[in-house]
């Protein structure tokens, strides 16, 4: 039955992914991401990552489909001109992409590197886990020993990427004079 | 948690997937049809006419708040393993307190930086 | 449960060893709470705290940088571990997070534009640059790169005013996300490489550099892992700009205000050399067979394509960025050199990227002093007759220029020597061959630069239909001392560089 579970939810999620880049419409692209999300979310549960799929679906599907549907409907997608891209490219792109997948699933099956014998399942730390050695079990809790722990340092620098992005939302979005209290002019600019 | 307990939620989809076809299908039988045409294919079948397209242009207001959400929704990502360990951590003596608090007022000064700015202020 | 290994894990968080980077977030953050809370006459104190700020820390740091310093080992779990050359570096990225601090106060005074948030976004991208060059962690490299790029992304597109700004930003958007995917992409496929229990010397902590090169030594042949290695290049690749992951330069670089034209080609390529210096020599150690060969034509391609498109542009934005091109294929060199093995080759490449700072900094100084309010407008004519009218400015700019071009006897001479020199060692001469072409050919667009400043043309009819640019005012007494330093070093370094590293 997993198995069986995993090629449907593989599937919805390569074919909606596939969908998004050929869809016409961008509301209708944004929705198939969801789509493939969705289905991504579910293959973590299946690999019995329960956290990583609760987050999926609540930074992914949730928060950064919202920030795309605002862009699509703040620049009106799908009025503009449509541009043809360069035949050569397109076929440039496909074979390229067709040969990089190919060779990718020869790899990952027929070369021995992907594991033939399956994972062991961990459900709570082991006793023994050492400084080099955190699994990563099903537990959410597992993400904070390690996030506390080894990964302290990340975790603060990723403080600072949010702190980052916030003034960068506001340096680019909104008019603030150099003193910083009226709106500012635009500058004209010359054609 | 076992992924038995997700059958729940699987059950529920194909619910979902179910009762939607059902419904296109139903209404695709016992549907009457009529011919289209522009006054019934419009949002006010009688009354005024549009005065604009239907799709208005949002302002970029929206944008900011959507991206500002984000960034806080992260943030909380983050405290959800800490709030799950952190009375074992503090039992042991492993430092996680003051670091998480670190992290937040890290955040909180970019939400008084967003204040300040007028970030959060919708009219402007 | 047993939480020895954690409380061992977190005895490993010695953040004093860290403190540099500490500073350079205390003072970004400082600069952040003085915006927020000091009245708006007051405003004007911001530079000053984040240029004497960084300026007391790069004191700090330069007079440890003669102590002899031990090796810490692996800290924070095994996330950084500082090399021979951390101090340099630290020392490096803060001295260029400075001057694009100074070149930062004279843009902006002209531009209608917030001003404390460029120089705390400086701050905290170079103190994000100084962790990734320490970074021995594909976990810790990808948060602090991530770091650096989306502080370069609103660096960038930050003179929102101008199309030119915003095209740069959003072409720097796509294509850095493009590489940090690609990147991201090889990182996974030896992450699950090396983890799979089926084969040798497989590891659990496969993300870090040293359990991973490990397994590589093990399994050099496996083609995951070389499909994984490879990925991982190119994304790096992409951030040093070099071909065929080069085409967003040019337009960046023209497009974003000049201080962040000068961050880009400066620290950020740099970052991604230092990066590429430790995986090269690091996990990718046991792979010299496929990095040599991959290097050496990147390199090639890379230094002959950056000299021979630089040659026909027009504006000095777009030089800087392509004849940027043709410095990574130099620096590459210097890295193909250090993968087949030659004890020189990381100093020469830390050598080379100092003269780049020195002789870089001096010409974006004399740029930002020309430049209008069209800060992406920069043509070489406007440097017509430049030595008659501000004779300073133009002796700069000659050794700013001599000294990127390799003239004796200045600083970039020396490096580009130093690099042949690890080439030659590392036997290496078709790479060598390309080099010495490539500096050939710069010569001519550097001297065409200077020609324009220097010589005057004959009229020609029709030139007084020509638009004559304006020069700005007299150069202030601080710029002329910064830019005198900056040339004064550029020639300390080329006569005297014995004993500058320990040998």
């Amino acid at each position: 039955m997993p198995d069986f579970l995993f090629y449907l939810f593989s599937a919805l999620t390569v074919l909606s992914a596939f969908l998004v880049t050929v869809s016409r419409n961008a509301v209708n692209g944004a929705m198939y991401m969801i789509v493939s999300f969705v289905g991504m979310a579910a293959l973590f549960v299946l690999l019995e990552a329960y956290f990583l799929a609760a987050l999926q679906v609540l930074v992914y599907a949730g928060a950064v489909m919202v920030l795309f549907l605002f862009i699509i409907m703040l620049l009106d997608a799908g009025k503009g001109r449509t541009v043809r891209p360069d035949r050569l490219t397109t076929a440039a792109a496909c074979i390229g992409g067709l040969l990089l997948i190919s060779g990718l699933i020869y790899i990952t099956f027929d070369s021995g590197a992907a594991p033939s014998t399956p994972l062991p399942v961990i459900t709570e730390l082991p006793e023994n886990a050492t400084a080099t050695n955190i699994p990563f079990t099903t537990s959410s809790r597992s993400f904070g020993y390690g996030l506390f722990t080894k990964y302290m340092l990340p975790f603060q620098v990723t403080g600072f990427l949010l702190l980052i992005a916030m003034i960068g939302v506001i340096v680019l979005s909104k008019r603030i004079d150099s003193s910083g209290d009226e709106p500012a002019k635009p500058r004209i600019a010359k054609s | 948690m076992e992924l038995v307990d997700y059958l729940p939620v699987m059950i529920q989809l194909l619910l979902a997937a179910v009762i939607a076809a059902a419904i296109l299908i139903a209404s695709h039988i016992f549907g009457q049809r009529a011919r289209g045409n522009y006054a019934s294919d419009s949002a006010y079948e009688c009354g005024m006419l549009e005065e604009s397209k239907p799709h208005p242009k949002f302002s970029v207001k929206f944008y900011v708040v959507a991206m500002l959400f984000i960034l806080f929704d992260i943030e909380m990502v983050f405290m959800i393993p800490w709030v799950l360990i952190y009375r074992e951590l503090l039992s042991v003596g492993i430092l996680s307190v003051w670091p998480i608090f670190f992290f937040l007022g890290v955040l909180t000064l970019g939400l008084v930086y967003e204040m300040k700015k007028k970030g959060l202020e919708w009219e402007r | 449960m047993n939480y020895n290994g954690f409380q061992e894990l977190a005895a490993t968080n010695q953040w004093s060893a860290i403190w540099p980077e500490l500073s350079m977030a205390g003072i970004g953050l400082l600069v952040l709470c003085l915006d927020l809370f000091l009245p708006s006459s007051r405003k004007r104190l911001i530079p000053l705290v984040a240029i004497f700020g960084q300026l007391a820390l790069l004191a700090v740091l330069v007079m440890g940088c003669g102590c002899a310093t031990e090796s810490t080992g692996p800290l924070f779990g095994g996330m950084i571990e500082s090399g021979p050359y951390t101090p340099y570096m630290r020392a490096f990225f803060v001295l260029s997070s400075t001057l694009v601090c100074y070149l930062g106060v004279s843009y902006l005074s002209r531009q209608n534009l917030p001003r404390s948030e460029f120089y705390l976004l400086t701050i905290f991208v170079s103190g994000a640059m100084m962790l990734l060059v320490q970074s021995s962690n594909f976990v810790m490299l990808f948060v602090s790169l991530e770091t650096v790029t989306i502080g370069f992304y609103v660096l960038v597109s930050y003179c929102r005013y101008s199309p030119f700004s915003l095209e740069a930003g959003l072409k720097y958007l796509i294509l850095g996300a493009l590489s940090s995917a690609i990147l991201l992409f090889g990182i996974v496929l030896l992450y699950g490489a090396a983890s799979n229990p089926a084969l040798a010397q497989s590891t659990t902590d496969s993300m870090n550099f040293a359990a991973l090169g490990k397994f590589i030594a093990a399994t050099p042949e496996e083609p995951l892992v070389l499909v994984g290695a490879v990925l991982v290049l190119c994304g790096i690749c992409f951030k040093i700009g070099a071909v065929p992951f080069q085409i967003w330069v040019p337009d960046v670089y023209q497009g974003a205000p000049t201080p962040v034209t000068a961050f880009l080609a400066v620290s950020s390529k740099a970052a991604g050399f230092l990066v590429l210096m430790n995986l090269v020599a690091g996990p990718f150690a046991a792979l010299s067979k496929l990095t040599v060969p991959l290097l050496s034509a990147i390199a090639i391609i890379t230094i002959l394509f950056g000299n021979i498109t630089a040659l026909g542009q027009r504006n000095v934005k777009r030089v800087i960025g392509l004849s940027g091109i043709a410095h990574a294929g130099y620096l590459l060199v210097g890295v193909v050199a250090m993968a087949v093995g030659v004890a020189l080759a990381p100093w020469a490449i830390i050598f080379y990227l100092f003269a780049y700072l020195f002789a870089s900094f001096a010409v974006f100084g004399v740029m930002v002093h020309l430049a209008g309010v069209e800060d992406e407008i920069q043509e070489i004519d406007h440097y017509q007759k430049l030595a008659e009218r501000q004779p300073f400015l133009a002796g700069v700019l000659a050794i700013g220029l001599g000294s990127l071009a390799g003239i004796p006897p200045l600083a970039g001479f020396i490096g580009k020597l130093l690099l042949f020199i690890a080439a030659f060692q590392a036997e290496l001469y078709t790479l060598l061959g390309a080099a010495i072409i490539g500096v050939v050919i710069s010569v001519y667009y550097y001297f065409g630069w200077m020609r324009e400043a220097f010589f005057i043309k004959p009229a020609l009819p029709g030139d007084e239909a020509r638009p004559s640019y304006p020069m700005p005012g007299a150069v202030g007494i601080i710029h002329k001392l910064t830019l005198g330093l900056l040339v004064v070093i550029t020639v300390l370094m080329g006569l005297f560089q014995r004993g500058i590293f320990g040998g």
